[in-house]
Parts: C-alpha cells; sequence; structure tokens
C-alpha cells in the first residue's frame, strides 16, 4: 500500500509539476499576447464527459431522428478551481458533445477567464480530484514526438 | 489487495505503442510463465509488428508498397491485408464516404492507403490476444488509439477503469479533458502538429473544422477510429450515422477569444462555419 501511495505520489508530482510549469508559461504568453479587455468571455472550452466511467460498451438504444440540438446545464460541483458546470448537447436522440465549463473566480462574480488557461486548470481540476491521467489520446504522435509526450512521462513512472 | 502497473513501450507503426498491464502485487513468475508480463507485452507487440511489415508506408519491402510497384500480388501479400481492404471498403460505405481510404499520396498518384485505418485495425487485434491471457488487465495505447479490456479470471479488485487525458492540440504536454474508459477502445482525431492532414474526400481538400480533435469511444478501435476520423471532416452526419454503441466524448474546440461586443479572431485561427 505504501508502495503504490508514493508510487502515486510521484506520479502526481510528476504530472503537477509539468502542469503547473505549463501553466506559468502560458499565463505569461496569454497576458503578453492578449489585448482583450479584461472582461473577455472564456473561450470555447474543450469539451468532455463528466468524471462518471464512460463505459465504451454501453449501448443505450437510440433514435436517429433528426430533431435539432439542444443543451443541457447540469448541476454545479464545487473544485479548488471554482465551480464546474457540465453541458451536453443531444442532437438526433443521442448526446454529441459534452462541455465541462470551468469557472475560477476570485470575487465570485469575476468571469476573467485566460483562453489557454481554462485547459490548463481544467485539467488540473481533474487530476487534483483522485488519480491521475493513465493515458493520453490525441492525434498521432511520431516516436519522435512520443519522447517529448506526456505519455513517455506516464509511462517512465511504470516502466 | 495491492496491485501495480507495468508499462511497456515498443516503437513500431512509424509511432510508440504503450501497454500498461494491472496485476496483483508482484509474486515470482518463471520467464516461460505465459502471464509473464514482458512475455504478454512482446506478443501484443508483435502483432503491430507484423501489421507494420503488411501496411508500412514507409518500408519498401511492406506488402502495400510491394503490391503497389507490382512486385506482389494482392493473392500472394498477407491475408491482412484483404482483411484490412475489406474493412476499408466497409468504412467508407458504413460512414457514407466521410472515411475513405482512397488518397491522393506524396507523389501526386490517388491510390489505396489504408494507414488511417491500420493503427486501430491493428491495435484490437492485439487487444484480442491479451484478452485471452487469465488475470490480465490491460490498456493498450498506439500513438492516442486505446483499447482497454482484461482476461480471464481477471481480480475484480483490480480497477478496470482508466483515465484517458486528451492532449491538447495546440500544445501535446498539456490535457485538454479527462475521459474515463472502461473495457472498449478510445480514439482521437484531429490536426497532427505537423502537416498531416485530413482529407474530406467529398472536397479532395484538408477537411475545414472548427475543431482541433474529436474523440470517439465505442467497442472495436478499428471503429472508433474510422468514426473519429468522420467525425472530424463532419461531426454533424457522422452522430447521426454512428451505431449507438460509439459516442462522440470529447471535443476540442479550436480556440478563439470571443468579445462580448463581437467576434475577435486569434492570428491563425480557422473561421468555424456551422
Amino acid at each position: 500500500m505504501k508502495r503504490i501511495l508514493g508510487w502515486l505520489m510521484g506520479t502526481v508530482t510528476v504530472l503537477v509539476v509539468l502542469f503547473s510549469y505549463r501553466t506559468s508559461l502560458q499565463a505569461v504568453s496569454a497576458d503578453a499576447s492578449t489585448a482583450a479587455p479584461p472582461t473577455a468571455t472564456p473561450a470555447a472550452p474543450a469539451t468532455a464527459t463528466p468524471a462518471a466511467p464512460a463505459n465504451a460498451t454501453a449501448s443505450a438504444s437510440q433514435s436517429a431522428s433528426s430533431s435539432g440540438s439542444q443543451t443541457f446545464t447540469g448541476s454545479s460541483v464545487d473544485t479548488r478551481f471554482g465551480p464546474v458546470q457540465v453541458q451536453i448537447t443531444v442532437s438526433g436522440g443521442r448526446i454529441t458533445a459534452a462541455n465541462a465549463v470551468t469557472y475560477p473566480t476570485e470575487s465570485g462574480k469575476d468571469r476573467q477567464i485566460n483562453a489557454r488557461a481554462v485547459p490548463t486548470l481544467n485539467a488540473e481540476t481533474v487530476t487534483a480530484q483522485s488519480s491521475d491521467i493513465d493515458m493520453v489520446s490525441g492525434a498521432t504522435y511520431t516516436s519522435q514526438g512520443y519522447r517529448q509526450s506526456l505519455q513517455s512521462a506516464i509511462d517512465a513512472a511504470h516502466l | 489487495m495491492s496491485w501495480t502497473t507495468r508499462a511497456f513501450v515498443a516503437d513500431t507503426m512509424g509511432t510508440t505503442a504503450s501497454l500498461h498491464l494491472r496485476a496483483p502485487a508482484p509474486r515470482i513468475t518463471s520467464g516461460t510463465d505465459p502471464s509473464d508480463p514482458a512475455a504478454v507485452s512482446e506478443r501484443a507487440f508483435d502483432v503491430l509488428r507484423r501489421a507494420d511489415a503488411v501496411f508500412s508506408a514507409y518500408r519498401q519491402s511492406s506488402d502495400l508498397l510491394r503490391i503497389r510497384r507490382g512486385a506482389l500480388s494482392e493473392a500472394a501479400a498477407d491475408p491482412w491485408y484483404a482483411e484490412v481492404r475489406a474493412r476499408s471498403t466497409e468504412a467508407a460505405e458504413q460512414t457514407g464516404g466521410l472515411f475513405t481510404t482512397d488518397l491522393v499520396g506524396p507523389d501526386g498518384t490517388r491510390g489505396y492507403d489504408p494507414t488511417g485505418l491500420v493503427k486501430g485495425w491493428a491495435t484490437q487485434r492485439a487487444a484480442e490476444v491479451l484478452r485471452e491471457v487469465p488475470g490480465v488487465v490491460f490498456c493498450l495505447n498506439v500513438g492516442g488509439d486505446l483499447v482497454a479490456g482484461h482476461g480471464p479470471d481477471a481480480d475484480p479488485a483490480i480497477p478496470r477503469t482508466w483515465r484517458v487525458g486528451i492532449a491538447d492540440p495546440t500544445d501535446p504536454g498539456q490535457v485538454s479533458a479527462v475521459v474515463e474508459v472502461g473495457d472498449g477502445a478510445l480514439a482521437t482525431s484531429g490536426t497532427a502538429q505537423r502537416g498531416s492532414h485530413i482529407i474530406d474526400p467529398r472536397t479532395g481538400a484538408p477537411a475545414r473544422s472548427a475543431l482541433a480533435s474529436i474523440t470517439v469511444v465505442g467497442p472495436d478501435l478499428t471503429w472508433a477510429d474510422v468514426w473519429a476520423t468522420a467525425a472530424f471532416v463532419d461531426p454533424e452526419q457522422a452522430a447521426v450515422r454512428m451505431p449507438a454503441a460509439y459516442r462522440i466524448v470529447a471535443t476540442v474546440p479550436i480556440s478563439r477569444v470571443d468579445h462580448p461586443a463581437g467576434q475577435s479572431r486569434r492570428p491563425g485561427t480557422t473561421i468555424p462555419h456551422s
């Protein structure tokens, strides 16, 4: 059990270091490049399903009706980065997208959000909740790209 | 009970495969034990290596390239060639043409190029090998396409869910979203960092998308991969055609900053069209 905890802490530390290092870089570059007034609304955030496992073998029966898209907003969950809300878009009777929208706040009213910081903070929020990320998926990387990738850092923790 | 994760890595198919095996806390196993993790990983990687030998678009000795230059007949090729050929036809039909293997190569000639399908297909086959290994709980990630599963008699106390970070396409050291996957497959399609574009078969040109990437889960990686590609080309059309077992679970938009008074664009972003 101690070994698992030690491994977990080590891995979380690696990831936190990665994320926090990047966060400070992003903050600097975003401040330099963003000419928008402080009340800029967030960039369209990356979307993800809520933390409940997305079981890949689930097969809900869906009708392929061509009704228009509808958006539903779920309840807000408090995290240390602020409240997190989930929005889903339903089109043709099935969920076609899910938004995890974060509002990192200081005053509670201030929705000033750094466009680059939102995905980073979102990821930090999720990783801070429980165990770390096991795998990374994205557009295909080459073996050379792998060397600098987050996946290689994760693998290194388990080799 | 305590369990551990061991990772194995192999460079193949032009990318790097990562295999994570979860097992009860290590016990002494002999090298000939078929459940020995290192032996298991090699069996999985051998599937990928065979696929690379058959389908590599770079190694001149591959069946694919030998067939292209007339040095090998399809009938004499590795049986996997015919199987992938059949899947390619099926993929184009099922997606209504959003996915295609009829592509223009670097030399400017149009021809059969299954590389967009082979990676997912081969990874799925490797996963089938892993599913026969008693006691194993695994996740095999080949360049971002992954399958999670377990073998017979896997200890139910070992978790079968895997937290998958969806890479920020503009900064792959960053994660844009996290998806939890149980048994099954996950594939992400989108703009690679350098160069290669996903072609919209309807125009023959790179797909114009408001998305930087889109992620699909489902029972079979071949199809999760196909549908992720189709959904990148046209998310709404793909969502309508996609079988119920496949779902879009994450989308990463191309970043833009919205002004309250209108819309401003950061240099280099694509104007989304609906």
